[in-house]
């Protein structure tokens, strides 16, 4: 940092610098130390301005250098190092996904029907949402439904069939149920 | 890819973060500035390798593809 090169290479050096806020302070030091070396070892007291310029061309725009050093941060996620956004777009929970867990869940007591239906088409329109996770939500919410179902027309069939009954009219349960399910 | 010189520093820096370069500045001979000097590690050397046998299939796929072009 102390030592002056040519005026030019110092003006590069210092755009370069510039350039370098948004790189973290060790990446930003150590760049701009190789830079320094990299036109140290390329330029003599007898370089003139051309030769300077030459090697300046040959290094490329500050900028570019910066965007180069940009992607190489960026991509640091494969090193271990975060992305600072990585984690909220990867987050399940949007404002979407919030109100198809309410309506499944809450809107099953508040508005009976609309509401879990309300819930699952939001819960399937979320793009946050895995495949799966739809499904199971899906099944979380139908299943109790079918289990009561079931369990009324258990209970149905045990009373109509617990009369003398023969085997055949069990088979046609669902026709007793609604039979029997109208006049209540 | 590699639009100047100066963007080789950044790659540079990256394959060692990666660990598959390490470095070390010497004193140059003349006097002049002190260098860095990059050496490829045992992780690179390996990177090397699964990138070249990936690189000959890639080239032998296209190799492929271009042979069944002009025939």
């Amino acid at each position: 940092m102390n030592t002056t090169l040519h005026p030019l290479a110092d003006d590069y050096l210092r755009r370069l610098d510039q350039a370098a806020w948004s790189l973290p302070g060790p990446d930003r030091a150590e760049l701009l130390a190789e830079i320094r070396g990299h036109l140290q070892a390329g330029l003599t007291p007898e370089s003139t301005d051309a030769d300077v310029r030459n090697l300046l061309d040959e290094l490329g725009a500050p900028e570019d250098i910066i965007a180069a050093a940009q992607a190489t941060t960026d991509s640091a996620a494969t090193t271990g190092i975060p992305h600072p956004t990585a984690p909220a777009a990867e987050s399940p929970w949007g404002a979407m996904e919030i109100l198809a867990v309410l309506g499944l869940t809450v809107g099953t007591f508040v508005v009976p029907v609309i509401g879990p239906v309300v819930g699952l088409v939001l819960a399937w329109a979320s793009d946050r949402w895995t495949h799966r996770e739809k499904w199971v939500a899906t099944i979380l919410t139908v299943l109790p439904v079918i289990v009561l179902v079931l369990g009324a027309l258990s209970l149905v069939t045990v009373r109509s069939g617990g009369s003398d009954q023969p085997q055949p009219v069990e088979q046609h349960a669902p026709v007793v149920v609604t039979e029997t399910g109208a006049p209540s | 890819m590699v639009t100047g010189e100066g963007t080789l520093y950044p790659l540079l820096s990256r394959l060692q973060k990666d660990g598959r370069l390490a470095s070390t500045w010497r004193e140059s001979d003349a006097g002049g500035p002190p260098r860095k000097y990059y050496a490829i590690t045992a992780k690179g050397r390996r990177a090397l390798e699964e990138f070249t046998t990936e690189w000959t299939r890639f080239q032998d796929t296209v190799d492929t593809i271009l042979a069944k072009g002009t025939t």
